[in-house]
């Protein structure tokens, strides 16, 4: 994960998710953050829409399964 | 076909037998003859229809994924997807318009149009891949155990246990036949027992007393829940004898201590499959609207869920009545997780408060449900606060012949509750490393279980009374 990326993304969660000392890996998921719901998702998502000037499809948002994902998928928009 | 009937287990049981001599190669091909047999047993016309949807659905899939990228694959998607809707509308709303005649309704049409719905938005998004072999996929959409009352499988759970190394048949049978015997118990000793008592209370909305009203009020919910997630267990009992395993639809619904935590529990197989694929998409499309986006998405959601059920005016209001609680739990919802915060001493103050008020608002909706009309409905509401007046009397009428043995069905649900904690935890399996005498005591009172179950079945013969789920 790019680190400045990890950086913003870490605030977003944090702040999202109510969770100070939340840390991120790749491979976590909605299962390992119990304020991750279907509700919270569509925020977080929004967040980091706003954070990063940019616009997911439904169809990216369905296909991600991890922060790794996201992580790549923001990368990805933004080069 | 009745799925209390000895044909059906005699059905199972050769169905089972073939599909587990066959070399592996041609299970799906058995699974698929026979599904079909099932199906026609109920109606061939509507089998044909069910074979020409699949068909279509496979190669559209395929299409939708060879051209990904090209603007061909969300018109495809959205073409069929639309006809797919159309074709489950279109039924459900001629059995509306056309209350008093019977009309046929494709057995299984609301589980198998959302299988396919589901798989064909999977292959456009790119989270699972087209199947390649028509064989197996219709297998998937016709599989007889999930026709009558779900679940809503997904594909990407189902085919890859067709591909999957090996299939023990010992470990699995014992825990398939486990689950069909719970799930006739639930039906056969807690629901229909369940029904006689909620049944009296809709006979005797004016009694006087608020007794018949409170008990059909209160037991409803119960009696709903154990003839479902019976029918589930059954559906899950009968795949596990294939060495198929499908997913969990309930997940203990009335320990939920707010409704959104409800609705998470109960009938999960359609209430992941409409988060996926309805609530998702439109809360992405609502995402700048602010708290309207999020009202409306969850109030669409939450009548989707009623509307799947018919479209009758009992539905709507179920809707209406979950919609609105729904609404007012996720506005709290922060706020809540706050004030729990600040006060952890209150937690579980607030958790068994939050679980009756669920349950009560779990009753309320279901009232509509089970209703004849709009107006029973009403007038068992109003008859709640009718007070008790001859208390004594009351009782002794509901409990009076023929509903003096149904009052087992509260202990029997108490146990119902016990084996599914159970089996949440620890699986129905029997535990590795018990002494050889446990297990084969276990296995044999599972058999002699199954032989009694069906011997119970030749002598019911005659009015049984139908799996609610299974006229969805």
């Amino acid at each position: 994960m790019d680190e400045a990326i990890q950086h913003r993304l870490t605030d977003i969660f944090r702040t999202v998710f109510d969770e100070s000392d939340l840390q991120l890996t790749r491979d976590m998921t909605a299962a390992d953050v119990p304020a991750w719901d279907s509700l919270s998702h569509i925020t977080l998502i929004v967040a980091v829409e706003r954070e990063f000037g940019i616009r997911f499809t439904t169809a990216e948002v369905a296909a991600l399964m991890n922060v790794g994902d996201l992580a790549d998928l923001v990368q990805k928009k933004l080069s | 076909m009745q799925l209390s009937s000895v044909e059906f287990l005699l059905f199972v049981a050769l169905s089972v037998v073939a599909f587990r001599l066959a070399p592996r190669r041609w299970r799906p091909d058995v699974l698929l003859v026979a599904s079909y047999i099932f199906y026609c047993t109920w109606n061939p016309g509507m089998a044909v229809a069910l074979l020409a949807i699949t068909v279509i659905c496979y190669y559209a899939a395929l299409y939708i994924e060879s051209s990904r990228g090209r603007p061909l694959a969300p018109r495809l998607t959205l073409v069929v997807v639309a006809a797919l809707i159309l074709y489950i509308v279109a039924f459900k709303a001629r059995a509306m318009l056309y209350p008093g005649v019977s009309l046929a309704i494709p057995l299984g049409i609301s589980y198998y149009t959302f299988r396919l719905i589901s798989y064909l938005l999977d292959v456009y998004w790119g989270t699972v891949p087209a199947e390649r072999s028509l064989v197996p996929f219709a297998a998937y959409v016709a599989f007889f155990p999930q026709m009558m009352a779900g679940p809503i499988e997904r594909a990407s759970s189902f085919l890859p246990q067709f591909e999957a190394e090996g299939n023990p048949w010992r470990g699995k049978t014992f825990e398939g036949a486990t689950c069909i015997l719970l799930g006739f118990f639930k039906k056969f000793v807690v629901a229909d027992n369940l029904a006689l008592i909620v049944d009296y209370g809709y006979r005797h909305l004016d009694s006087g007393s608020s007794l018949p009203n409170i008990l059909s009020f209160y037991l409803y919910p119960l009696q709903l829940y154990a003839d479902f997630s019976g029918l589930a267990d059954i559906a899950l009992g009968i795949g596990l004898l294939f060495g198929l395993k499908g997913p969990e639809n309930f997940n203990a619904p009335f320990s939920a201590s707010s409704i959104s935590e409800y609705w998470r529990r109960w009938h999960m197989t359609l209430t992941s499959w409409l988060r996926d694929y309805v609530f998702m998409p439109l809360r992405m499309a609502t995402r700048h609207w602010g708290t309207a986006g999020l009202v409306v998405s969850v109030v669409a959601n939450m009548m989707l869920i009623a509307l799947w059920h018919g479209f009758t005016l009992g539905f709507i209001v179920f809707g209406l009545v979950n919609a609105t609680f729904l609404v007012v739990d996720v506005l709290t919802s922060t706020r809540r997780q706050k004030f729990w915060r600040r006060h952890p001493g209150l937690l579980t103050a607030g958790t068994v408060v939050g679980m009756l008020a669920t349950y009560h608002i779990v009753s309320l909706s279901e009232t509509f449900f089970r209703a004849p009309s709009f107006a029973d409905a009403a007038h068992l509401l109003d008859g709640l606060a009718a007070g008790f007046g001859d208390l004594g009397g009351a009782f002794a009428a509901v409990t009076a012949p023929p509903n003096h043995h149904a009052w087992v069905a509260l202990p029997a649900y108490v146990l119902t509750e016990i084996a599914d904690a159970v089996r949440r935890k620890k699986g129905m399996s029997l535990p590795a490393g018990i002494p050889r005498w446990v297990q084969w005591s276990a296995v044999t009172c599972v058999a002699v279980a199954c032989v009694f179950m069906s011997l119970l079945f030749l002598a019911r013969q005659t009015g049984t009374n139908p799996f609610v789920y299974a006229n969805f």
